[in-house]
């Protein structure tokens, strides 16, 4: 019974990072509708600029915390503007943005490489507590607080897009950008707002991710295939999909080594990836979602 | 309100507008009408910035004065005031129909901090001018549907008052009662006669040519990308070319 609750614990902690990261991602995909995988760089980025503030400047936490999703948001608004936009004004396929977006993961990542070096970065801000039981299993005040902040933004996400006029004209230009052109939305806008909004989530879990663990420089590729792989999993392009999915993979990953030896954490997670690829590729709700279309 | 001038269009070197001008007035019906191929839908792309022009120009009167929209985005010609109908469906099939009334209402959506601030909801009078064009349209119970789910009649309907309810000082209609059965397609005839009496501008294609000619202040005819005549329905109704190019003489 520990061992049960224990890992539905790890598997609701893992899930509510990997949502943080699928989140993002997805309301990217759902409007710009191809896979910026240069997502894993802007949260892996945003870490560092966190790590920085915080533990070389020595700036206030709660500034620190600000200030990395702000320039998070700003360097999601920098890639679009500089990198995609330019494409996309030559008629590029989803293919070659696709390869772009790869070009700016391995750039952000080897420009960490550079300048920080490849050894682990840590940032000692919630030393390790004693956890607190649960059940018989333990949960530190930090994975409370990564459980809670995810709900809390989850929950913020659903109304934003679903009750603000913003929201409201992301899911127009989502669903079809020319005809929100032809309505007087500007599609170039709202990719641009997209990209920000998407980049300013991959901050909030650079934040919870770097307090959580250590950083180093590769990091985004790794989050950036289980933030993937939750959205395939709930559907691309569906952001509710996206955080059903994160849920799920936390869970499958944790059950799984119950089992298996922990090493194949991260098999299990592409094993999923495949199978859903192979036999429901528009994952668990996105088929109802492209039906409609 | 709209001058079209010496406007050309070429497809790899077909001419599918070529050097065409006409005006279209304020508070009146123009009808363009033409065989199939004689550049009408080309003419509605130029005009609406859906395509470029290889030249010539499109003089629109906006609120800031009259400006050449040749080579504006389609938002920015849609903002200043052109709302179109397109031959075929082009709704947010996931947003629900009283969705996609209110996101054409007005330009405020992109205003990002005007938004998160929720200094810019759809107020009480927006939504209750929404419902009222539903209501004057007989759809009002299909307000919470999404558009997907719509038959193409009812598309056909929640189209026309998005276009309504889109800031506007001309309509722009390609085709709007095509492919409609003979109640919607009564209930469409109903709606342009309203907005004719209201003194709205009109741009219109329409195959159905006892409903342009009944409904239309002048008629410009198309043929091989080029304006052959300009006239008001009766002039056009008797003129020999026009027959010659519809009915083969």
């Amino acid at each position: 019974m520990d061992i049960f609750v224990q890992l539905l614990i790890n598997g609701l902690i893992a899930g509510a990072i990997y949502s943080l990261v699928a989140c993002g991602f997805s309301l990217i995909y759902s409007t710009n509708k191809f896979i910026h995988f240069a997502h894993g760089g802007v949260i892996i980025v945003s870490s560092y600029i966190f790590y920085t503030l915080f533990s070389i400047l020595h700036l206030e936490f709660y500034l620190s915390c600000i200030l990395a999703i702000l320039l998070a948001g700003l360097v999601g608004y920098l890639i679009n503007q500089f990198i995609y936009k330019p494409f996309r004004k030559r008629k590029a396929s989803n293919s070659i943005l696709l390869i772009a977006s790869f070009g700016v993961l391995i750039f952000l990542e080897s420009m960490l490489l550079i300048i920080f070096g490849a050894n682990v970065q840590t940032i000692d801000y919630i030393p390790n507590a004693q956890g607190l039981s649960v059940l018989g299993a333990i949960i530190t005040p930090l994975q409370i607080v990564i459980i809670i902040s995810s709900i809390i933004l989850l929950i913020f996400f659903y109304f934003f897009m679903k009750k603000t006029r913003i929201g409201k004209a992301m899911r127009a230009v989502s669903d079809n950008p020319d005809v929100a052109e032809i309505v007087g939305i500007s599609a170039s806008k709202i990719y641009a707002w997209t990209f920000t909004i998407g980049s300013m989530v991959a901050g909030i879990a650079a934040i919870l991710i770097s307090l959580e663990q250590n950083i180093e420089p590769s990091m985004g590729s790794s989050l950036m295939i289980k933030g993937f792989t939750a959205a395939v999993i709930g559907g691309l392009g569906s952001v509710p999909g996206a955080i059903f999915g994160a849920f799920l993979l936390g869970f499958a990953e944790n059950f799984g080594i119950w089992y298996l030896p922990s090493g194949y954490k991260d098999a299990i997670a592409f094993v999923l990836l495949f199978l859903f690829l192979l036999f429901r590729p528009n994952g668990i709700l996105g088929l109802k979602y492209n039906n409609q279309k | 309100m709209l001058k079209i001038r010496n406007i050309q269009k070429h497809f790899s070197g077909i001419k599918a507008v070529d050097g065409c001008s006409f005006d279209v007035e304020k508070g009146k019906i123009t009808a363009l009408i033409g065989p199939n191929g004689s550049g009408k839908t080309t003419m509605f792309n130029l005009i609406c910035g859906n395509i470029k022009s290889d030249g010539g120009e499109i003089i629109f009167s906006t609120p800031t004065g009259e400006r050449n929209i040749v080579g504006m985005p389609i938002e920015k010609i849609s903002n200043y005031g052109i709302s179109r109908l397109f031959q075929q469906s082009r709704l947010f099939k996931n947003l629900t129909v009283l969705e996609n009334l209110l996101v054409s209402e007005d330009n405020e959506d992109q205003k990002f901090w005007k938004n998160i601030f929720g200094l810019n909801k759809f107020d009480k009078s927006k939504i209750d001018k929404a419902n009222k064009i539903l209501g004057d349209f007989e759809i009002k119970d299909i307000a919470h549907l999404t558009a997907g789910e719509l038959s193409f009649g009812q598309k056909r309907l929640v189209e026309i008052a998005r276009n309504i309810l889109n800031y506007h000082t001309v309509l722009v209609l390609d085709e709007p009662v095509a492919g409609v059965n003979p109640k919607i397609r009564e209930k469409i005839a109903k709606i342009i006669t309203q907005l004719k009496k209201d003194g709205e501008t009109i741009l219109l294609i329409e195959h159905d040519m006892q409903f342009t000619l009944g409904i239309s202040d002048k008629v410009i005819v198309m043929d091989a990308g080029k304006i052959i005549t300009t006239g008001t329905p009766e002039e056009i109704r008797n003129n020999p070319e026009v027959l010659r190019i519809y009915l083969g003489k």
